[in-house]
């Protein structure tokens, strides 16, 4: 499928993001036989995709102390990351493989950024229309 | 009111070509004053009027109305968007690993390593 698919803008009620209107779209990762539904947001402004910790082990994930460490920048420089390579699916469209750099922090959403979701998915962001759109590069399904 | 002073301009303008000539618009008055409002109570219902035909009218307003207008939509917008204001005392996270391009390219290093047997 390679149809083009529109979301709202959502609003967070938790602090302290209260009152932000963010694009948020409905993700389930997989991990072996471990599924979990979540939701993740959109980033232009970041260059990698970041899953929180929490979001790990939830999967099942150990942490690898042998895995060479990330280090990411602005309010992430100070938590440990690793790379993880998980298969992600944002429906109607096909599952695909999204890199993360597992950060040991829990405040973070699930972050979509350019490496390497927007790779894979043209977006168009509305904020003033409240919505947008998102239509995959075409990919070999899984 | 310097109202002459657009008034060159609206004949060129499409957006005008429809209005009818009466300067006495039914839906606005572009001289009104507040003075000149009718009481609260005595307000009939505001017939429904199309977005276009609102331009319309708006656009044969004169300056000083438009600014009248203008305060009258950004108060409306600030009502409207309070629960997103911006406050000083709030705090506002950016969680963006903005340049973390370094680690970006790990990541493709990765991908391109364990692509097809991802982590489990």
């Amino acid at each position: 499928m390679n149809s083009t698919i529109r979301f709202p803008f959502t609003p967070s009620t938790l602090p302290p993001r209260r009152g932000s209107w963010l694009p948020y779209v409905p993700i389930s990762l997989r991990a072996g036989v471990r599924v979990l539904q979540s939701y993740a947001m959109l980033d232009t402004g970041s260059a990698l995709n970041v899953l929180p910790f929490d979001i790990g082990l939830q999967l099942g994930l150990q942490w690898d102390e042998n895995k060479a460490p990330l280090e990411l920048t602005g309010n992430l420089a100070n938590s440990a990351a690793q790379p993880l390579l998980l298969i992600c699916e944002i429906k109607p469209f096909p599952p695909l493989e999204l890199i993360f750099a597992w950060s040991r922090n829990n405040v973070i959403p699930i972050i979509l950024g350019q490496n390497n979701f927007f790779m894979n998915f043209d977006v168009l962001f509305s904020r003033a229309r409240d919505f947008f759109e998102i239509a995959p590069k075409l990919v070999e399904p899984i | 009111m310097q109202t002459n002073e657009l008034t060159p301009t609206l004949e060129a303008s499409p957006l005008v070509d429809a209005m009818p000539t009466d300067e006495t618009s039914p839906i606005i008055d572009p001289i009104s004053t507040d003075e000149a409002l009718p009481a609260p109570e005595s307000i009939t219902p505001i017939p429904t009027v199309s977005f276009d035909d609102l331009l319309r009218v708006v656009h044969i307003l004169a300056r000083s109305e438009k600014f009248r207008l203008l305060q009258f939509v950004v108060a409306e917008l600030a009502e409207y968007e309070k629960e997103e204001s911006l406050t000083l005392s709030g705090t506002y996270e950016v969680w963006s690993p903005l340049d973390a391009y370094d680690a970006a390219n790990a990541l493709s290093e990765y991908l391109e390593a364990h692509k097809g047997s991802p982590d489990e």
